[in-house]
């Protein structure tokens, strides 16, 4: 199912560098999502991609489901959307962070474009959207998107400013239930409401034309690569072998195992480094400790 | 019978032309992504059977994108129509946007129409800016 985004708020600047309206040329950060044939020319470079035991060398396809479920697990790891995913989020009222020009915190980063913001009913109940897949409850009031303040989308936050235009001016959407600007100077008066805005944001690091910034590819390639040798590696069933007769010794040692071994440490410790460093770009990185 | 899409480069002919595993478009560059209906095999990874639908057999090209305004539906038209028709093209124009891998496609033929399977990789390259940020 694709999305109208043609009237969705976009962000300030790009996800990736943050914030940049404009960057000097010569120097590429951003490149298409890896592809097979990148992966084994940046991860396995004169390795041959072969099982030891069958012979067979390592398919296009299976190669291309490697990286599937490296981009999967990198994901996960991460916790960020590489490719776009759009989203609805339903977030509580607060009245504290209501009076700072309604501070949202939305719980995945980073974002490219909102959409849409309102405050919703609960009641999918007779809707326009009532049979939809997932229903998105009775919309009460929606702030217009010139209104979204998307200083810190990047890092998941949204705020409404200015505030003022915002109580003064009326709900653009048919309401269910009372709308407009009175609702807005009422609710500061209540407490905690769970589930009231509907935020509806596009989410990702990836370009809507593809396009990813090159370390998401090194540490996709990462995960994939890990994936890859830890398949290969027990397939090694003579890893070195020896002989000595009569203070004559000889030993051979199995060169492609070694070089996957190797590769693999080296592999473990950079994927550790750059999530970290992709978590961090995000804000999605803590240190938590006691003083 | 599981019926597929892969890619070709370099098509002068309908006996020149190479089987590629991965494509990249030039963003901005219009002109022709042609293809060829395969019989996918289960158990076989390389070397898949061309298949060749009939006379009337009409093929759609959906390149799916998240924002619905950046859709775009073209009908395919068979390339060598008298000699091979399991070789097709789509046209490209140089405002699409395509997005990685997005290729829906769907064969009607003898009244029964079927999802085909793509089985390449397909990337768009941008010349411009846009290498610098996203």
């Amino acid at each position: 199912m694709s999305i109208d985004l043609k009237d969705a708020k976009r962000n300030i600047g790009s996800v990736f560098p943050e914030k940049a309206i404009d960057a000097a040329p010569g120097f590429e950060r951003v490149e298409p999502l890896i592809t097979p044939k990148m992966f084994v020319s940046r991860f396995f470079e004169g390795i041959p991609l072969i099982s030891p035991i069958t012979k067979k060398k390592i398919t296009q396809k299976e190669l291309k489901d490697y990286l599937k479920r490296g981009m999967a697990i990198a994901e996960a790891d991460t916790k960020i959307d590489i490719a776009p995913v759009f989203r609805r989020h339903r977030l509580p009222f607060d009245p504290n962070l209501y009076h700072k020009f309604i501070h949202l915190e939305i719980p995945n980063k980073p974002i490219q474009k909102v959409n849409r913001l309102a405050i919703c009913a609960a009641s999918y109940q007779f809707t326009e959207n009532e049979d939809d897949e997932y229903p998105a409850g009775a919309e009460i009031y929606k702030l217009p998107n010139q209104w979204i303040d998307m200083a810190h989308a990047t890092r998941g936050i949204l705020n409404v400013n200015p505030l003022n235009p915002a109580f003064s001016a009326i709900g653009t959407q048919t309401a269910v239930a009372a709308s407009g600007a009175t609702i807005l100077q009422f609710i500061g008066q209540m407490g905690w409401v769970p589930g009231y805005w509907v935020v509806e944001c596009l989410h990702g690091f990836c370009s809507e034309d593809g396009n990813v910034p090159v370390v998401v590819n090194e540490l996709v390639g990462m995960k994939a690569a890990l994936l890859l040798i830890s398949n290969l590696i027990p397939q090694y069933q003579i890893v070195s072998q020896s002989l000595s007769l009569d203070g004559l010794g000889q030993s051979v040692t199995n060169q492609a195992y070694q070089l996957l071994q190797i590769k693999q440490q080296q592999l473990m410790l950079d994927y550790k480094e750059m999530k970290n460093t992709i978590k961090t770009m995000t804000g999605n990185n803590f240190l938590i400790g006691n003083v | 019978m599981r019926l597929g899409i892969r890619l070709l480069d370099n098509v002068t002919s309908y006996n020149s032309y190479r089987v590629v595993d991965e494509l990249s478009l030039i963003k901005g560059n219009s002109g022709y992504l042609y293809f060829q209906v395969i019989s996918i095999i289960e158990g076989c990874d390389e070397g898949e059977l061309r298949y060749i639908p009939t006379d009337t057999a009409e093929i759609n090209i959906k390149f799916l994108h998240i924002d619905s305004n950046k859709e775009i539906t073209r009908a395919a038209e068979k390339a060598f129509p008298d000699e091979d028709r399991s070789i097709w093209r789509v046209e490209i124009q140089s405002g699409d946007e395509i997005a990685p891998d997005s290729i829906y496609a769907t064969m009607t033929d003898g009244g029964t129409t079927q999802r085909l399977i793509f089985t390449s990789t397909l990337r768009t390259t941008v010349t411009d800016t846009k290498r610098f940020y996203c």
